[in-house]
């Protein structure tokens, strides 16, 4: 009888595989093998595979792990992927098929098991369905880098980083404050933020400024905003950056 | 860990997959609709400064703004309060709802349809982009009786007690506490 690529010689009691070496069976491999052969294509229960092993009189205990020993010895004279020549069916026992499955089961086996068609297009509907939910909640991040930005080291060696964001239109007026704020900046003793957000609002009428300060205790933060129709001119003195607390 | 290797070897590989499945699905709709319900109160202050900025005697040293802003499931509230020496000249109150919002970008969409202003008629005129948000909203109520724009979170350390907000399109940037 033909078993895939092997052949299984029930009066000799051999398995004979693809390369034509011939593997005599031991008693309970040759029972186990012709009671799965006679049933091919139908699950034959663990029970009834037991039944079969010459030790199950003596021994019943151990016949569990001896009929997986036989098992385990046939699929490896089966040869390559035995399991869809003979397979597990898990919690009802063993199948044995006359030839490989299809590549259809092939993709949908595992090493213990095989889904049907209706179950692997559940999970794959699950899958789809999960996916779209997921991309229908989380959009690409938002990134706002600033239009400009800078280390300034001050005069006691401590550093400010300064970063502006000017928005789309960073022009010529907006270029030439950031120029004289940051050259006022590096003119100041003392800074005592680390780190400096400046904003512009839409209309150029309102600078916001968020000072940030990493210590011990915390993070200290502050706003502060600036209302002027000429903000270069309104600024051309470094007074300002100690009246709003930038500079000290 | 013997013990949950045989409980999960009870069942099928496509069962395990799809409990798998099942469970990622239910976290990410669990946590965005959490998210998005999730209400949000934010205390944000401003030193305010007007020109000329490098007069420390000028009136302008101690005006601030202040905003409030709650987000109680879909409503929303909005209220500013410009003062000056610790006084309270002027409060603008906006409320409406949130029309959406965006977890991917952390931004609110709001769609305001009252807004309550309030005076002290005895004080200094207000300054100037202040009076123009007044007017905007303003123009915008009566004409569309309602005024939409965003609130983006750019920043958050919960640890710190920071939250970085900025508005647009107006492009206001505001550093707020939750306390």
């Amino acid at each position: 009888m033909q078993i895939g690529d092997c052949w299984f010689d029930a009066h000799e009691h051999l398995l004979v595989d693809a390369s034509g070496c011939r593997w005599i069976l031991s008693v309970d491999e040759f029972q186990v093998l012709s009671v799965l052969a006679k049933n091919q294509g139908k699950v034959v229960s663990r029970f009834e595979l037991i039944q079969l092993l010459s030790s199950y009189d003596k021994d019943s205990l151990r016949c569990d792990d001896q009929l997986d020993d036989v098992i385990k010895r046939i699929r490896t004279i089966l040869g390559k992927k035995p399991y869809s020549l003979l397979d597990t069916v898990r919690g009802e026992g063993f199948i044995l098929y006359p030839s490989q499955a299809s590549m259809r089961y092939k993709l949908l086996s595992s090493p213990t098991s095989q889904i049907n068609s209706l179950q692997f297009l559940f999970i794959i509907l699950v899958s789809l369905m999960t996916l779209y939910g997921i991309n229908m909640h989380i959009s690409h991040p938002t990134v706002i880098a600033p239009n400009y930005r800078q280390q300034i080291m001050m005069h006691n060696g401590s550093s400010s980083e300064i970063k502006f964001y000017t928005g789309q239109h960073y022009e010529a007026n907006m270029k030439l404050f950031v120029k004289q704020m940051i050259g006022q900046m590096e003119a100041c003793a003392v800074s005592p933020w680390q780190s400096i957000a400046a904003n512009v609002s839409t209309d150029r009428k309102l600078i916001s400024f968020i000072l940030r300060n990493n210590r011990e205790n915390g993070l200290k933060f502050q706003t502060v905003k600036l209302m002027s129709d000429n903000f270069i001119a309104d600024t051309s003195q470094p007074d300002w950056l100690i009246l709003s607390g930038i500079c000290s | 860990m013997n013990n949950t290797i045989l409980a999960l070897g009870r069942f099928k590989p496509w069962q395990l997959l799809l409990i798998f499945v099942s469970g990622v699905g239910i976290l990410v709709f669990g946590y965005t609709a959490s998210f998005s319900h999730k209400s949000l109160n934010l205390n944000c202050l401003a030193q305010l400064y007007q020109p000329p900025f490098g007069d420390a005697t000028s009136s302008s040293l101690h005006h601030s703004l202040s905003l409030t802003v709650e987000v109680q499931d879909k409503k929303v509230n909005l209220n500013y309060r410009y003062g000056s020496n610790d006084k309270e000249l002027a409060s603008i109150n906006y409320s409406g709802v949130v029309k959406n919002f965006d977890i991917g970008s952390m931004t609110y969409q709001f769609g305001l349809a009252q807004a309550n202003v309030q005076m002290d008629l005895l004080q200094i005129e207000l300054p100037e982009p202040i009076r123009d948000d007044v007017q905007r909203s303003r123009e915008a109520l009566m004409a569309l009786g309602t005024m939409s724009f965003n609130m983006q979170i750019v920043d958050i350390n919960r640890l710190d007690d920071y939250t970085l907000i900025k508005f647009t399109p107006s492009g206001n940037l505001w550093a707020c506490s939750s306390r």
